[in-house]
């Protein structure tokens, strides 16, 4: 779909191609603009440049520690406006704490159901 | 070792095993999970064509998932003694044939390049598990090389044992962690310290505990930026010398 200034923009960060193309895709449906990747190294150079408002975050990605990327988009004065939900497969509690602490505005632990991504998604751009 | 400090090391390594179990059921269950309430609640504005592209998504994670329970029960039924090898005369060429060819759906049969030495004896082996130490092997060496690059399989005949080589140009392993690959704590300490890669890391102990259930034996040959080698051996089996 076409980004207009009333579409937020939700960047995809997740190495599992097949959970990317998922949440990707109920994202579209869901009305957002979305951008995806693989990999952590550029997440936070195209959170910046793509104006995003939210990012989707894996905690496992290829030679890149998620929680690293966290704290960068959450300390850089540009990046700490933007909304994080971290997509985890840990379901430990004291990683959803720690995530929240950090300034997450949620922990969503694999498997969610679609309504429960698109639920958390639009909860969290509301915040 | 004193035993309370066995004990401890012993519940540390149940509980390592639990949490990188529940960690990689969820990633293809997300994927079962996820692209079937898709269809649910999406159905309407999915086209056909994506429908079946999601089935396909479905299909592949279970198939993830069986794998993975799979290993887990080996590693459990190897660690009871309560594997038993179906043991056949066979060539080690056939095995290794069927073990790249079933590499064909993923499309990077091309990549595998099969070399045999003349004159290879018939090996006496359980076709299946050896078939499955080697496809996990060239798993390996293809999730752990560029794209494109060759990954070269080859069986000869050194003092008297068939040895199987599988070799990658990879990033190769590093000396210190050479020894230990072998081992299931090992990897899974690795995988506990947010290394990527698919699997429990249980893939290289499981080819040990088969390889050394058939009498052979099983080592790897790398370094840093030199690829790596990983090589097997089965003994041959001269007419009438083995029932």
């Amino acid at each position: 779909m076409s980004q207009t200034a009333a579409t937020p923009t939700v960047l995809i960060v997740e190495d599992d191609a097949s959970i990317r193309a998922f949440a990707s895709k109920v994202l579209e449906l869901e009305g957002y603009h979305v951008l995806s990747t693989g990999s952590g190294d550029d997440c936070l150079s195209l959170t910046k440049q793509a104006r995003v408002a939210l990012v989707l975050l894996d905690l496992r990605l290829p030679g890149c520690d998620g929680w690293g990327l966290l704290s960068d988009i959450k300390s850089d004065p540009q990046t700490a406006g933007v909304a994080v939900i971290v997509f985890s497969a840990s379901a430990a509690e004291p990683h959803r704490d720690k995530a929240l602490l950090m300034g997450a505005a949620d922990y969503l632990c694999k498997p969610v159901a679609v309504g429960d991504l698109a639920g958390a998604v639009a909860k969290a751009l509301k915040k | 070792m004193d035993e309370e400090v066995q004990d401890r090391e012993l519940d540390q390594l149940k509980t390592n095993l639990l949490s990188t179990v529940s960690h990689e059921l969820r990633t293809p269950l997300a994927a079962i999970k996820g692209y079937s309430t898709l269809l649910l609640d999406y159905d309407a504005r999915i086209k056909k064509d994506e429908k079946r592209e999601y089935l396909e998504e479905i299909d592949r994670a279970t198939d993830r998932l069986a794998h993975l329970l799979e290993s887990i029960l080996d590693v459990s039924r190897l660690d009871a003694g309560m594997v038993k090898l179906d043991r056949e005369e066979c060539s080690i060429e056939a095995i290794l044939s069927e073990s790249a060819d079933s590499f064909t759906p993923q499309g990077v049969r091309g990549r595998i390049v099969l070399q045999y030495d003349l004159g290879l004896p018939l090996v006496y082996v359980d076709r299946r598990r050896i078939r499955q130490v080697t496809n996990h092997m060239i798993e390996n060496a293809l999730k752990y090389s560029s794209l494109g690059s060759p990954i070269m399989v080859r069986a000869s005949i050194v003092d008297g044992a068939v040895t199987v080589s599988i070799a990658d140009k990879g990033n190769g392993i590093p000396l210190q962690d050479l020894n230990a690959i072998f081992s299931r704590m090992h990897r899974m300490e690795q995988r506990l310290t947010n290394q990527p890669g698919a699997g429990l890391g249980l893939g290289l102990a499981l080819c040990k505990s088969l390889v050394e259930l058939h009498g052979g034996y099983i080592w790897a040959e790398s370094g840093e930026g030199r690829g790596s080698t990983f090589f097997f051996t089965v003994p041959a089996n001269p007419p009438g010398d083995q029932a």
